[in-house]
């Protein structure tokens, strides 16, 4: 059922996504000749210089298609009409809300590619290349220094890291459209409402956590002198805390306080 | 014979206000059942209930013996008043998504009564009237062999020629198994399709008998009836 | 065919009137085979259930029975087709007989009427 779900949900956004990552990219192609073509004369630059701003306005339409689908599908696939669909399906609520969030997700990472791909189809030269690669590479052999040489423990806590972060925010989202779900009127004041008010409670207790740990750990509360090795697993457990918690939430409010109108 | 719907003092409340008051009803099994009563007296409540939309604060209902979730979904259809489709879809879409999620779905019976009613698989929903809408629902609805279907006001939007056809699918959909469930204004039309009627009235039922038993004993139609009961 | 059941009395019972008015005008004919319960409900306009209550009713008065295998028949036993056409008749009859007592007439003059009438209507 699960399955069923995400099919469904890639169906509904990917008429909209795909053929707009699609659009960047053929654009950011157009753009690389321009750039390299380099002449500066005048009806060329003008020319050129809308072709830039295009793709720069592509680039912000794509990050806003995801993040406005994120809301929208929850919101009005859930709970407004259509939710009357969704809910009366033979599947459980949670599913419903994993179905989502794995089909978010896959979009983040879908855009965050199309949008370097397009930065580096447009601008990129080999050399730049390199320069990139160089200070990734050392960025990385530093974190392995922390990690004792460790590969596999960096690799597994960057992507938990990053992975989680994502997974909580969108959770973030979903909550507080749950949360305004539950009061009759102004629900989309509440949700946004709550949204700020659980984005700073992390926020906070973040801080309490990472100062705690520091002075347990060190003695000192200036939590920026944390090693990597223990600073990491410190966010990554807050992470998953929140996303526990978030998720559990949504599912709470969807089996017992729904009332669609 | 099992019924198909048990309620036992089942009580809903919204905040302060008392949707459903202590109701308790058994529904057979092979009945097509109406269930009548002015706006806001609880109909649109129950049957949310009865489809897992709804938890209420106290008492118990059971759909085949079972309380709403997965497993009762599998075997209840329901037809809201509201649209509630997707604009972006084909209707052809829209079957292959109730193919996809119910085990029980007809798709070539789907299929024939939307040529039946002229309606296009090919056309966005986005482009279809409202009443056509609706019909698509219905359709969709009526497609799936369940034990019960919920029908809230199928019959309000729609052109008399299509609701001719709407009762006479109800009729020929019938089997000895499966309950329909119909909340409605339009009494008169829909009067000789029905077996049982359930008055309901400010959460609580107030009646609830055959059609043939209240022209007996009333010696007027469940309409004549509904009207001098319900009277403003 | 039109089937006009009015909205006060009980369903089953027009049901049952409509059937057998058919079977005493010679539409449904003696042997003829009735088709299932959904169908004739669905050309009815009324509920299989109720339709089925008037269908057993009809057999139990004998005017239809049913072979387990083929499904149901109008009889074709002519007594009772008769039976029921008297008792119809006698029915309006009597009825008429009462109508014409409350307009005045007695029961010669009513006899007379009749017969003048129904040279009438011969030309």
């Amino acid at each position: 059922m699960l399955k069923k779900l995400m099919k469904h949900e890639l169906k509904a956004t990917a008429r909209i996504l795909i053929p707009l990552c699609l659009v960047l990219l053929f654009i950011s192609v157009i753009n690389r000749f321009l750039y390299h073509a380099g002449s500066k004369e005048g009806i060329f630059l003008f020319v050129s210089g809308l072709m830039f701003i295009l793709q720069f306005f592509l680039v912000i339409a794509v990050l806003a298609a995801t993040v406005i689908f994120m809301i929208m599908r929850f919101y009005k696939n859930l709970l407004s009409d259509e939710g009357y669909l969704m809910f009366t399906l033979p599947v459980k609520s949670h599913h419903l809300i994993i179905s989502k969030l794995i089909v978010t997700l896959l979009w983040v990472v879908v855009s965050i590619i199309a949008i370097i791909a397009s930065l580096l189809i447009t601008f990129a030269a080999t050399d730049d290349i390199s320069i990139v690669m160089n200070a990734i590479n050392s960025a990385l052999a530093e974190l392995k220094a922390y990690f004792g040489g460790n590969w596999v423990l960096v690799w597994i806590e960057l992507i938990s890291l990053t992975l989680l972060s994502a997974i909580a925010n969108i959770l973030l989202v979903y909550v507080s459209i749950a949360v305004g779900h539950l009061f009759t009127k102004h629900k989309i004041i509440c949700s946004f409402v709550s949204y700020v008010i659980f984005y700073n409670a992390i926020q906070l207790l973040m801080l309490i956590v990472l100062v705690t740990f520091s002075y347990f750990h060190s003695g000192s509360i200036n939590f920026a002198h944390m090693l990597p090795q223990e600073f990491f697993p410190v966010i990554i457990i807050v992470l998953l805390l929140e996303c526990v918690a978030f998720y559990w939430t949504t599912n709470f409010i969807f089996n017992r306080k729904l009332n669609l109108e | 014979m099992n019924p198909i719907l048990e309620c036992k003092s089942l009580t809903k409340k919204y905040g302060s206000f008392t949707a459903l008051s202590n109701v308790s009803l058994t529904l057979d099994r092979g009945k097509i059942i109406g269930l009548l009563g002015p706006n806001g007296s609880g109909k649109t409540t129950l049957i949310k209930l009865i489809n897992g939309l709804l938890v209420p604060e106290s008492g118990s209902i059971l759909i085949s013996g079972m309380e709403p979730g997965v497993e009762t979904k599998k075997i209840v259809s329901y037809l809201p008043e509201k649209t509630y489709l997707a604009d972006w879809m084909q209707v052809s879409q829209v079957v292959e998504f109730f193919e996809d999620f119910y085990e029980n779905f007809d798709s070539k019976k789907a299929y024939e009564m939307l040529s039946d009613l002229r309606i296009d698989p090919k056309k966005r929903l986005k482009t279809l009237s409202k009443g056509t809408k609706e019909k698509v629902q219905l359709i969709l609805v009526m497609s799936r062999k369940a034990d019960l279907y919920c029908l809230d006001e199928p019959i309000g939007g729609v052109d008399p020629a299509a609701r001719d056809y709407i009762l006479n699918t109800i009729i020929t959909n019938y089997n000895e198994n499966a309950t329909v469930l119909i909340s409605t204004h339009l009494i008169s039309d829909i009067e000789k399709v029905l077996d049982e009627v359930i008055f309901i009235k400010d959460g609580a039922i107030t009646l609830h008998s055959s059609v043939d038993d209240i022209r007996l004993k009333e010696g007027k139609s469940v309409d004549s009836l509904f009207r001098e009961v319900f009277r403003c | 065919m039109q089937w006009s059941i009015d909205s006060e009395r009980p369903v089953y019972i027009q049901l049952i009137e409509h059937i057998q008015a058919n079977i005493i005008s010679g539409n449904f004919k003696p042997g003829d085979k009735i088709p299932s319960v959904r169908d004739l409900a669905a050309e009815a306009g009324v509920n299989p259930n109720t339709m089925q209550r008037a269908l057993a009713e009809l057999e139990r008065m004998g005017l239809i029975f049913t072979n387990r295998t083929s499904g149901r028949y109008i009889t074709s036993d002519t007594e009772v087709i008769k039976k029921l056409k008297e008792r119809s008749a006698m029915g309006i009859i009597e009825e008429f007989i009462e109508k014409m007592k409350q307009i005045g007439f007695n029961e010669e003059e009513i006899l007379e009427l009749l017969t003048k009438t129904i040279k009438e209507m011969r030309k």
